[in-house]
């Protein structure tokens, strides 16, 4: 399989996980095989309670989704409560 | 000419049935803004330690803000301020919804209620035309139906505000309520009782006044900038609501479950906002200048909770009502916040006291024969909504319970006051001090009692932070260095926008401390710089403090329940306990105040409040 790039944001406080994040580009990959997006998030260091919502596009998906290339990934951290 | 106000409070005396108007002056609303700020300043002004606030002589105060009227994000909430008759100190409470807009399109800046009615009336308010209506064909209705029949007769355009029979029948849970059965709710403080003392029902808004804005074309473009992002970053809030981050609450020891006693809750998965929006959700609701829309609307079409499309429960209802009873069904959760809207009740104190008779119930300091007849049990929630119609008919338990921790514990006795779990009356809401730090202090500091909106620390202290409030990094929950200024400055902050007015939420989605300042600036055409705006906001938090004061609050108030201080929960939080006293010295060091907890001269002098020394 080819290699394939996947663009991920991060909202609130979750970019400070993230290594050489840019709030203004986000943080591209490259990944050769497709993967589930909470398996990533894990390795990137993202604390699974920390994670509310995913979306893919504009699309909620679950934690099991497999990326596909050129896929903008969104990840939300809790907030509200008041 | 001052620009984003009219510079016009109207003053109804509803024992004289007369009112007037006061003028504003711009000295006082730079000093105090509007919201809160100007709303303490006018409560200072009319009541006292000798005021009963169930009396005639306490009075109720609607404020707007110089944002309200404008395009500002969510800025069309209103503020409610008096003396509370749960906690008989300071009281603010703050809504969503539209009224505060149509205050301002009425040609208002703020109302002050005075007085009362010798029989049930509402007010109606149209391009500054003041009327006082009989209220006798209101009188015993719900909230939803009063707003219907007012927007009947005032027609769609008008917005309301109203009580239900709770705050008829005096309850100190009793809340204030608008948008009918969407209800957005003047929750906290018991503000709907006050109401319901004066005879007022209701009070209706409409008008075509528009503020002036001094820099109306930079204003309208800052509002067109700052709104892609906003709707990109806050989408979480859209789609799930202020309870889309409750599993994480219970994973780290934030939900309350079983009156605060316990650590983990397995039912916390069936009632959040994730699991709202796969099973009850409709739509989501937007107050009328937000692009967020963190309202719940849902439906249950069958079976014993049915309920019409209406208002869904928020994070506070789902966590006070329903895993502080121990209580995991979502449907059961809705029905009850609906009923509570419906009565106008405040769904945190009602949680809260529920919670409470159920502890008081499984210790056998209270048996059926007080309950009329109810089992109070854990996780029943049948006897959840029984005891709801209880305590706003004031029939049985629900008698005391209504009158709120303080005296219902004084009255069912035994070691019930262990397990009340407020702070100077006004019961926690759905966050535990135990696991954050800034929690523990701001609880205990904050103005009108347990609360955590405030100083709204909790979402920054672990989550984002502000860095134009100078933080730039998350902190470490358990940890207390550095958390007293941590609270402080945020305090500050939430003053400001309890004065502006508009949703703290906003700050999520990238109004911080600087968008906030230049909204303020456009709009007025002022040049605050963040030390005056930080500043403003230190004197109208100060100023709060003074009332309670005089009322006789000082250190000793300055608590937190047993329960919090000494009692480990586990789970999420472990065996974290707040170090409150040593938080409280720095705290009081950094404020300005002496030992008790009182601003000394020199902190007077500085934030301009010499007039308020006692002689």
């Amino acid at each position: 399989m080819s290699k394939f790039v996947i663009n991920l944001k991060f909202y609130g406080g979750l970019y400070r996980y993230i290594n050489n994040y840019s709030k203004e580009r986000g943080l591209y990959l490259e990944l050769n095989t497709r993967k589930k997006i909470i398996d990533i998030l894990i390795k990137l260091g993202v604390p699974r309670n920390k994670i509310v919502l995913i979306m893919a596009g504009n699309k909620p998906v679950s934690i099991d989704y497999f990326v596909k290339g050129n896929d903008v990934i969104k990840v939300f951290p809790p907030i509200g409560g008041g | 000419m001052v620009f984003g106000y009219f510079m016009k409070i109207a003053e109804i005396n509803l024992t004289t049935e007369k009112a007037s108007i006061i003028n504003l002056e711009e000295e006082t609303v730079k000093k105090y803004i509007g919201g809160s700020g100007i709303g303490a300043k006018l409560l200072y002004k009319y009541t006292d330690h000798k005021t009963d606030a169930l009396s005639p002589e306490n009075v109720l105060i609607f404020m707007a803000g110089p944002l309200t009227g404008t395009k500002a994000f969510s800025s069309d909430r209103f503020e409610v301020i008096t003396k509370s008759p749960l906690t008989d100190i300071y009281a603010e409470s703050d809504c969503g919804g539209r009224w505060g807009e149509g205050l301002k399109k009425s040609g208002l800046d703020g109302i002050v209620i005075k007085g009362k009615a010798k029989k049930p009336v509402y007010i109606t308010i149209k391009d500054e035309e003041i009327k006082i209506e009989d209220a006798s064909n209101l009188w015993g209705k719900d909230t939803f139906a009063t707003d219907t029949i007012i927007k009947e007769k005032m027609g769609p355009k008008s917005d309301v505000v109203c009580i239900g029979i709770a705050g008829e029948n005096l309850v100190r849970l009793a809340c204030i309520i608008n948008e009918g059965k969407d209800a957005r709710a003047a929750g906290r403080a018991g503000v709907g009782a006050v109401m319901g003392s004066k005879n007022l029902k209701a009070i209706g808004v409409l008008g075509t006044k528009k503020v002036k804005i001094a820099h109306e074309p930079e204003f309208n473009q800052f509002i067109k900038d700052m709104t892609p992002p906003m709707i990109e970053s806050m989408e979480s809030m859209t789609k799930y609501g202020t309870s889309g981050g409750l599993e994480y609450s219970e994973s780290i020891g934030n939900l309350p479950i079983k009156n605060w006693y316990q650590g983990n809750f397995e039912g916390a998965k069936k009632i959040t906002g994730q699991y709202m929006a796969q099973t009850i959700l409709t739509k989501n609701y937007h107050c009328g200048r937000c692009v967020v829309g963190c309202g719940r609307i849902v439906e249950i079409t069958e079976g014993k909770y049915k309920m019409a499309e209406g208002a869904g429960p928020e994070y506070e209802t789902i966590g006070m009502l329903g895993s502080n009873c121990l209580l995991d069904d979502i449907k059961i959760i809705s029905k009850a916040g609906e009923l509570c809207n419906r009565y106008g009740l405040d769904t945190i104190s009602t949680g809260s006291a529920i919670a409470f008779c159920m502890e008081a119930y499984e210790r056998g300091i209270i048996t059926k024969e007080d309950t009329g007849g109810l089992k109070m049990e854990w996780g029943d929630g049948d006897v959840v909504l029984k005891m709801i119609h209880k305590i706003a008919k004031r029939q049985d338990l629900g008698k005391i319970l209504g009158e709120g921790l303080i005296r219902a514990s004084k009255e069912i006795g035994g070691n019930s006051v262990e397990f009340a779990i407020h702070v100077k009356g006004l019961d926690f809401p759905a966050h535990d001090p135990r696991s954050k730090s800034s929690l523990a202090l701001a609880f205990a500091t904050s103005n009108r009692g347990a609360c955590h909106l405030q100083a709204f620390t909790q979402d920054f202290e672990d989550g984002d932070a502000i860095p134009d409030l100078g933080y730039k990094n998350t902190l470490d929950r358990f940890e207390i260095k550095g958390k007293a200024k941590f609270v402080v400055d945020f305090q500050h902050l939430m003053s400001m926008i309890d004065s502006l007015h508009c949703c703290k939420f906003m700050i999520f989605g990238g109004l911080t401390v600087e968008p906030l300042i230049k909204e303020l600036n456009l709009i007025t055409g002022w040049n605050f710089t963040k030390e005056d705006f930080l500043k403003t906001g230190e004197r109208i938090f100060n100023l709060k403090r003074l009332y309670n004061i005089r009322e006789g609050i000082s250190r000793k108030d300055d608590t937190l329940p047993p329960r919090i201080l000494n009692y480990p929960r586990g789970g999420g939080a472990g065996d974290n306990l707040p170090s409150l006293n040593k938080m409280l010295n720095e705290y009081y060091q950094i404020r300005g105040w002496d030992e008790f907890g009182v601003p000394t001269k020199d902190t007077l002098k500085r934030l301009d409040l010499l007039e308020y020394i006692r002689k």
